[in-house]
């Protein structure tokens, strides 16, 4: 996913969150599609930021393909275990089914999103963290700047640096 | 629905028994003792603010995961999920994903913002990213605005519990208890807070642990439990609770995007030694915060099946729900060993906000207006004392606005710093003008909306919140102005900066 292609999901995330609230300032309540559109508006909320932060390089430079994995899966299972809670007819009083000692609505809920998760993300991160986290390369090229800028004459030795490590100059800065 | 402050505001039951008091004053004992080896070891502001830079992984994400938690965890929120059902776990259900978001989005970021900068606050971050010292100083406002709030929330909660352990009252509790934290946070700064934290940490994921053992043991399991709520109060265990789908959802977008924007944790990154070991961050940090919060789903749980069962007199108070389970249900030492942890998370958070509120008024307001500080150890503890004192004293004031300062805090902090930094230090179109904007949105709605709810001005649905409306304001400001003034931003971005960025 490419960095333009994540600002413009986060901007219809937002757009699905404000017509969230929106809905719930209709009179006589809040419009049932208004918490379809927040967990929408979460779920892709959540899941343009991790692009965002997880893309690399410039300009509209992006994510690798590795991370489609585990960007699919948080979007599945926020917008599958929060639009079952609220799909599913209620089965909570006596004698209803029950998964996992809870109410069946409930235990999607809160094992889908409390926990499912936590057994995926941070193996993702992890296993993707070399090759689109933090390079051995990407370490010596701000070790290099960080040092030029720790020198004397600090500003000239900083741009020297910059450009050896590749990095354009801004505008002012090439001027 | 009453209002969530996250923070304790009602008195607690007394807890006074020998074995609570030992245990209590052992713990005590043993932050007063590293506190003292963390100020031998503090010579800088470097040291006093960040740690010298040099915290290993474990440690960072267990202080992260303690200054994150605060007495509202242990306390209030038991009490929440009891009188609100599942709808309550909405404010922690994020967990499972914040963390691993934060480390994508940020912490990458930060930690090499400080290595090529030598940064070393939130509002250092957001002003070297837009090369703006008007965005540093806005946001070290809405900082300070914020930390004041959950200070004084903070410290009435410490307050609180230190009369339930050792029954001396409410005012001489939050003087001692500022007068501890203090102690340690004056001398040894965030070094100390944060092996402080550490320990506090380690001590609140245990009591966490053997707490909902017990809950599982005296309930009879979750079915059981399940069974005995849905004979009389079956609206508890829907996946909403007792609260409207709207309202448990706007908790999940607010706590899980508004984690972002948190800066006792966000500015932890920068202690970190070696940034390749953020590798297992959101892994140790994600198990570290979701032991400690099974305390907060399974009491609450609990003591709503107990009482549904008879099996427990109905509480006078939901944040007599830990209290009650302890007292009744649990060894003694244990009850001791929890309230312990729930005065070491108050005391962890409050020693982080101690750090960014005195790093706000020493390092970054003078900064942005042209003028900084030569000696920023000394005026660092100089404006620690202060701001703890200005605390104690709102603390001790008023009851009513203290419960006022405690609800905005978070929504603040969310409001005005989530922009500039979740976006902001990802997108190299971003602009000082779509900072500038975004915080000065978040803090003019979160500050103004609170202020006429609070005078019963303002009046919103349900499943509306001020931190939830004053979020969505502030992104939406901060990516259409970016967007109107596009034109500027490459101008806007220092080299080593966009560096950063890129890699």
């Amino acid at each position: 996913m490419r960095r333009v292609t994540a600002l413009r999901l986060l901007a219809l995330a937002l757009a699905c969150v404000g017509a969230g609230y929106a809905g719930a300032f209709r009179a006589g309540g809040a419009a049932p599609w208004a918490s379809w559109a927040m967990v929408c508006g979460v779920a892709l909320l959540m899941v343009s930021l991790m692009a965002l932060g997880a893309a690399r390089g410039a300009g509209t430079a992006g994510v690798t393909r590795g991370m489609a994995v585990p960007l699919a899966f948080t979007f599945a299972v926020l917008v599958g275990c929060l639009g079952a809670g609220l799909a599913l007819p209620p089965g909570e009083a006596t004698g209803g089914a029950r998964l996992l000692g809870l109410p069946v609505r409930a235990a999607i809920v809160l094992y889908g999103v409390g926990v499912l998760p936590l057994l995926v993300l941070p193996f993702a991160y992890a296993r993707s963290f070399d090759a689109q986290v933090l390079r051995e390369d990407d370490l010596a090229r701000i070790s290099e700047v960080a040092r030029a800028h720790a020198l004397p004459g600090r500003a000239c030795a900083g741009r020297e640096a910059l450009k050896a490590s590749g990095t354009t100059a801004s505008p002012r800065e090439g001027a | 629905m009453r209002p969530v402050t996250l923070l304790q505001e009602a008195a607690l039951p007394a807890l006074q028994t020998p074995q609570i008091v030992g245990v209590a004053l052992l713990y005590f004992l043993v932050v007063a003792a590293i506190g003292v080896w963390a100020t031998r070891r503090t010579r800088s502001a470097k040291d006093f603010f960040v740690a010298g830079s040099g915290v290993g992984i474990w440690t960072l994400a267990i202080a992260a995961m303690a200054a994150t938690l605060s007495g509202f965890a242990f306390i209030g929120g038991p009490g929440l999920v009891y009188s609100l059902g599942f709808g309550a776990v909405f404010l922690v259900l994020p967990a499972s994903l914040t963390n691993t978001l934060g480390a994508w989005v940020l912490a990458k970021r930060m930690r090499l913002l400080g290595e090529v900068r030598g940064l070393i606050t939130v509002p250092d971050a957001i002003g070297a990213r837009f090369r703006s010292p008007a965005a540093q100083g806005l946001s070290a406002v809405a900082i300070l605005v914020a930390t004041v709030g959950y200070m004084a929330t903070n410290v009435l909660a410490l307050g609180l519990v230190i009369d339930a352990i050792f029954g001396i009252g409410l005012t001489p509790g939050i003087w001692i208890g500022t007068a501890i934290t203090l102690g340690y946070s004056v001398s040894g700064g965030i070094m100390a807070g944060v092996y402080t934290d550490l320990f506090q940490g380690s001590l609140m994921a245990l009591a966490s642990v053997l707490v909902f053992v017990f809950t599982l043991q005296v309930g009879g399991g979750a079915l059981a439990m399940t069974d005995a709520i849905a004979a009389v109060d079956a609206a508890w265990l829907a996946p909403w609770g007792k609260l409207p789908a709207l309202a448990a959802l706007s908790f999940f977008f607010v706590f899980g995007i508004g984690s972002l924007g948190q800066p006792h944790v966000v500015h932890k990154f920068y202690m970190l030694r070696d940034p390749r070991r953020l590798r297992w961050y959101p892994l140790i940090m994600t198990v570290a915060l979701g032991v400690t919060l099974l305390l907060y789903v399974g009491v609450g749980f609990a003591v709503r099946a107990l009482v549904a069962g008879g099996r427990l007199a109905a509480l006078a108070s939901p944040d007599d729900a830990t209290p009650a389970f302890l007292l009744h249900f649990t060894p003694v030492l244990l009850a001791g060993l929890v309230f312990s942890g729930v005065a070491a998370a108050i005391m962890s958070t409050v020693n982080s906000f101690m750090s960014i509120g005195a790093a706000a008024l020493t390092h970054d307001l003078p900064r942005a207006i042209g003028r900084p500080i030569a000696n920023e150890l000394r005026w660092g503890r100089i404006f620690t004392v202060l701001l703890s004192l200005a605390a104690a004293l709102v603390a001790q004031a008023s009851g009513t606005l203290v419960a006022f300062l405690g609800i905005f805090g978070w929504g603040l902090f969310a409001s005005t710093l989530v922009p500039a930094l979740a976006i902001g230090l990802n997108w190299d179109g971003a602009t000082r003008e779509g900072a500038i904007a975004s915080i000065m949105t978040g803090l003019v709605l979160t500050l103004g909306c609170e202020s006429l709810g609070y005078l019963k001005l303002l009046t919103l649905p349900a499943g509306v919140t001020v931190s939830g409306l004053a979020l969505l304001a502030s992104l939406v400001a901060f990516l259409g102005v970016s967007w109107l003034t596009r034109a500027r931003a490459a101008q806007q971005l220092d080299p080593d900066i966009r560096l950063v960025m890129e890699v």
